[in-house]
């Protein structure tokens, strides 16, 4: 679901909390930034929706979901810690929480933003996010 | 540029099937004798490579002769044993490598303090193949264990006796073709194709070395056995870096499927895979200098091929300091402490 939001000082209207199914991204247009919103059991997150690899809109009809952790050959464990979102193109995998990569397959990352929530309102704070990423662990 | 050589690949034959017999129990023997069992010819290597009609293999004393005095070891490779893995009778092949080795370090080793063993092994039956590993594991001169592949590929279960033996003992696995891929069942297929012409194989068989390689990596040998050293002998060079780009490519993107590789497949190259090399591969030279400049350091290591023809060879074409770490450097990595690195000049 496509949203038209308005500025408002550094913050980005993001919709209500009713909006959000749970783990679907919404995507956020302002006029310079595409940004993918979820709502997860931990919270909401917020990513830029372009993908580090070759730009494509990482979040647009996408769901926050688990993948596989590091184990030993054929024994696949899920990776409770944390949700990634999947690039449509090309399957690479971000943590929405930071943006980072999965598995040390890039250091290219997704930028991520600070969600607030005020009552029922969901903002995404712009500045923030913006300073954010590469200084992250 | 010292110059001093490591000769990674040195053909080694016993001269008949009477010197294989006293290294085999008298039953086993037996059964060789009726059997009307044909050791494979010391002058015809498998996958091409022939001794000009009437010239025998040469013995130990005449290997040991023909090595160039900056030879520092020359690792010696049965290739007796390559065409064994597609006979049927799996349980006579695995006595017929038992008794090449016992015959080669009798006969063979003594004869020259710089020979070094593979030593021979059957993949049809993994567990005598680790057993060999085990009985010669102590002896510094054993430097790896050298096997054809069949048509399961190495990452698979079938393996897991001999490449866990290799890696607990510290020896190296060498993959060599057998001659007879794409001909019998139950050997690596080369496109599906029967091959009729030996032209066709050698431009085919690439596949094969391809295929394992990609099993391997996607399989988690080298993240079960992180010391692991798999060389590539006898399967040329061209396969090489589109197998391994494309597997860098599909982990990132699909790494899901195999969590367990932690690092890029290319990290593998110089670490882990190392590929013999004694020619150009049929390159153009200026193509084999830029594949050569692509790969990881630590990836080829010489092999001479000695006493089967070679093409056009490498060495020459390399640069002063590439040229080094293939002759001896490389090897070093591979071998460790069980080749005279340090020791010899």
């Amino acid at each position: 679901v496509e949203l038209s939001v308005s500025l408002r000082g550094e913050r980005i209207a993001a919709g209500q909390v009713g909006d959000y199914e749970l783990n679907q991204f919404r995507i956020v247009e302002t006029g310079t930034l595409s940004i993918g919103v979820v709502r997860t059991e931990r919270g909401f997150f917020a990513v830029l929706n372009k993908c580090p690899h070759m730009g494509a809109p990482v979040c647009v009809g996408s769901k926050a979901s688990l993948t596989m952790r590091l184990s030993r050959p054929f024994e696949y464990e899920l990776d409770h810690d944390d949700l990634v979102v999947r690039c449509p193109w090309h399957r690479w995998e971000f943590r929405v929480q930071t943006g980072k990569a999965v598995g040390n397959t890039t250091r290219a990352r997704l930028l991520s933003f600070p969600v607030l929530v005020e009552g029922n309102e969901v903002f995404v704070e712009r500045r923030e996010a913006l300073r954010t990423p590469e200084k992250e662990k | 540029v010292s110059g001093r050589i490591i000769d990674c690949e040195v053909q080694a034959a016993a001269p008949s099937l009477g010197a294989l017999l006293p290294y085999m129990s008298e039953a086993w023997a037996e059964r060789f004798r009726r059997s009307g069992f044909v050791l494979p010819s010391g002058g015809a290597h498998p996958g091409g490579g022939t001794l000009p009609l009437g010239q025998a293999a040469p013995q130990p004393e005449q290997a040991s002769a023909a090595l160039p005095g900056t030879v520092i070891n020359a690792v010696l490779v049965p290739h007796q044993i390559l065409p064994s893995s597609g006979w049927c009778d799996t349980k006579l092949s695995a006595v017929y490598a038992s008794a090449l080795n016992a015959y080669l370090v009798e006969h063979w080793l003594p004869k020259d303090e710089r020979f070094r063993l593979m030593l021979a092994a059957v993949a049809p039956e993994p567990d005598a193949a680790a057993e060999e590993i085990a009985r010669y594991a102590l002896d510094q001169r054993v430097v790896g264990v050298v096997l054809s592949p069949i048509g399961v590929n190495m990452g698979q279960r079938h393996y897991r006796p001999i490449l866990q033996a290799a890696a607990q003992a510290g020896l190296a696995v060498m993959v060599h073709p057998s001659g007879q891929e794409g001909n019998i069942p139950g050997m690596p297929t080369l496109g599906g194709i029967g091959p009729r012409h030996p032209g066709e194989y050698a431009c085919l068989i690439g596949q094969v070395a391809a295929a394992n390689m990609a099993s391997l990596i996607y399989d988690g040998t080298f993240s079960e056995f992180p010391n692991l050293q798999i060389i590539f002998a006898g399967f040329g060079l061209d396969w090489l870096l589109p197998t391994i780009w494309h597997s860098d490519m599909e982990w990132r993107n699909l790494r899901i499927d195999i969590p367990w590789v932690a690092q890029p497949p290319s990290s593998l190259l110089g670490r882990n895979v190392r590929v013999i090399i004694s020619d150009t591969d049929s390159m153009p030279l200026d193509a084999f200098r830029h594949v050569v400049s692509l790969l990881p350091q630590g990836t080829l290591l010489y092999g001479s091929n000695s006493p089967f023809p070679t093409g056009q060879s490498a060495l020459p074409i390399l640069d002063d300091k590439t040229r080094e770490e293939v002759m001896h450097a490389n090897a070093s990595g591979t071998f460790g402490t069980r080749v005279n690195f340090l020791t010899s000049a």
